[in-house]
């Protein structure tokens, strides 16, 4: 065994020499302070969110290190973080339960909308010739370099006299866009890499265009659409901003912990189970992450196909 | 029978009007609107009245006269341009340092690209009590000295939420700028070692003039939104933060807006800035094209 590992300690040094320079140094240790600021916000948050809430009151102070662990913010999170909503009679409250479902179906719904719109637009620009496609690329590019300020307001305006605002259909309808990412860029540039033989061959089977779209060309690029399905569901999970003026009557986790956390009237009474509050919705996209993090990292960078 | 180009054609317009519908309804339509809104004043008694440019009368007085919110926000935005230039050597180089695979290179590259994956709501709130109420009391506690928090206190509110979304932001262009570095071929940069090309040289002459068509555009991207930045102030104060940018600005403005009330004067700050940043992308762009070399390996 020790003989094993001595060609690998010594490997491993001649590396690190070999590295040690002015520059590596002086990037590593940025790094590295760039890592320790990330994880002491982290771990502060993490270790008052086990801060048993009687011992905290207690003790009055958020920088002491903890006397009694317990998870029991973990549990009291779904019935203290909870906000009201004006409803035709009387209010309403949103618990935080509810709010995590409503993030799901935001997240989830928006994520699919989007990635499939990018991906079937992607795609007939690509694999089907029409004069139509310098416009929609047009489209693509214009609003990608051309900044307009300020249509908030207008954006509002033009729900409300549609009547959606405040649904989920209405939600849905504002993320049906193939603009404002780089998904249509990149699942572009992944069909251009398909060759055409699979479609001619396909149509010559007797396949209709809707079926090679479904079954021959997103199957072959099912690894970029899931990256993206999963990279969209991530962001609008943490999304509040848009939940906060298209959706107030279907609080999302986020949208919920950010009012919750504003309503300066608790103090700081309230503080370890907002601070649960914010670990649990960050729990499932750190887990998504874990698990996708050599796929989706992989993915973006070649943009190619992925089996 | 409906020949293979009538049926090609179908396809093809079922799968694009939907997107091209909501583009012109949410996109054409909308930026239409808010121009109208901004010619316009709106009061719960009359509803929406013309008001001619009044509400452009308005914002130049209001962005003329110093430490009103839109010349402070105005002020803020280009100090958070100008100083973004200081942070774009590290944005580049933290991806040269995970492409030449140096020491700890993936444990580095997860960490920079956590904050896309983690809510940064939860993040900033998390900071926000760190560095209002954590350190101030730790300072008073173990070195018996009272400070504000450095986010609650105007003095430094700004560095605070600056330096909060430097750290968010560094890892958002990584992936970008690894992917392309990773394309540079082999072959070449073997060659430039063997010529005594290594480190910070490589990076200088080899890597950097080929990244430079991709540097380019997030160059533009960035200037593009340069008055979009809200320095995440609404995540850490809601509507009261004690300083402004115009993104900010313009954000609460619309969503504290009793009815319709603030729509225009939102509207006509948008579509000023908007004015002012469209002719200066499109000469920036051009500047860019010009000098970036057309790079194909």
């Amino acid at each position: 065994m020790d003989g094993g590992i001595k060609p690998i300690k010594s490997g491993l040094n001649k590396k690190i020499k070999k590295n040690l320079n002015p520059y590596t140094v002086l990037i590593f240790t940025v790094l590295l302070t760039y890592c320790v600021f990330q994880i002491a916000l982290l771990a502060w948050g993490l270790i008052k969110s086990l801060h048993d809430p009687e011992d905290y009151l207690l003790r009055g102070t958020v920088s002491n290190w903890p006397d009694k662990f317990s998870f029991i913010n973990y549990i009291k999170a779904f019935s203290a973080i909870s906000i009201t909503l004006e409803r035709h009679l009387g209010g309403y409250t949103v618990y935080l339960a509810e709010m995590f479902l409503n993030s799901l179906f935001y997240s989830f719904g928006c994520a699919a909308v989007y990635t499939m719109t990018s991906c079937t637009m992607a795609y007939v620009v690509n694999k089907h010739k029409f004069k139509f496609n310098n416009v929609i690329n047009f489209i693509f590019w214009f609003t990608y370099m051309v900044p307009i300020m300020g249509t908030m307001g207008s954006t509002i305006q033009i729900t409300e006299t549609l009547g959606i605002r405040n649904t989920w259909i209405g939600m849905f309808i504002m993320k049906m866009t193939f603009t404002g990412g780089n998904a249509f860029l990149l699942f572009g540039a992944a069909f251009r890499s398909i060759d055409n033989g699979y479609k001619e061959a396909a149509i010559i089977d007797g396949s209709s265009d809707f079926q090679v779209m479904v079954k021959i060309m997103f199957p072959l690029i099912k690894g970029l659409i899931f990256t993206f399905f999963i990279l969209g569901f991530i962001g609008y999970w943490n999304d509040y901003y848009t939940p906060m003026i298209y959706l107030q009557k279907n609080p999302t986790a986020a949208y919920g912990l950010f009012k919750f956390n504003n309503n300066q009237s608790q103090g700081t009474n309230f503080l370890t189970y907002k601070l649960a509050g914010f670990m649990i919705l960050m729990i499932p996209t750190f887990v998504i992450f874990l698990f996708a993090k050599d796929r989706f990292m992989g993915d973006l960078t070649a943009g190619g196909i992925k089996g | 029978m409906l020949t293979a180009r009538k049926k090609e054609t179908v396809f093809y317009v079922c799968v694009v009007t939907l997107p091209i519908v909501q583009f012109l309804i949410f996109y054409v339509y909308a930026n239409i609107n808010s121009f109208t809104l901004s010619l316009k004043n709106w009061t719960a008694a009359e509803g929406f009245t013309w008001a001619g440019i009044t509400n452009y009368k308005n914002m130049w007085l209001e962005l003329t006269t110093p430490n009103t919110n839109l010349n402070v926000g105005m002020i803020n935005a280009i100090k958070v341009y100008l100083l973004g230039w200081i942070i774009k050597p590290l944005q580049l180089l933290f991806p040269f340092y995970v492409y030449k695979k140096m020491p700890c290179h993936g444990f580095f590259k997860i960490m920079l690209f956590l904050p896309q994956i983690l809510s940064t709501t939860c993040v900033a709130l998390i900071y926000k009590y760190v560095v209002d109420q954590v350190i101030p009391e730790i300072s008073f506690l173990y070195f018996d000295k009272r400070m504000m928090g450095m986010l609650s206190d105007p003095n430094s509110t700004f560095w605070a939420a600056w330096v909060f979304g430097v750290v968010e932001g560094l890892g958002g262009t990584i992936l970008i700028y690894t992917s392309a570095m990773s394309r540079i071929p082999e072959t070449l940069v073997e060659y430039a070692k063997i010529e005594g090309c290594t480190g910070l040289k490589e990076f200088t002459k080899i890597t950097f003039p080929l990244i430079l068509p991709t540097f380019s555009v997030y160059l533009l991207l960035g200037f593009t939104s340069i008055f979009s930045a809200t320095l995440n102030l609404y995540t850490f104060f809601g509507s009261g933060a004690p300083i402004q940018t115009v993104g900010y600005y313009t954000y609460v403005m619309v969503v504290d807006s009793s009815g319709y009330t603030n729509y225009p004067k939102a509207a006509a700050i948008g579509m000023f800035f908007t004015i002012i940043l469209v002719p200066l992308t499109i000469v920036m762009r051009n500047i860019l094209n010009r000098l970036t070399p057309k790079v194909e390996y």
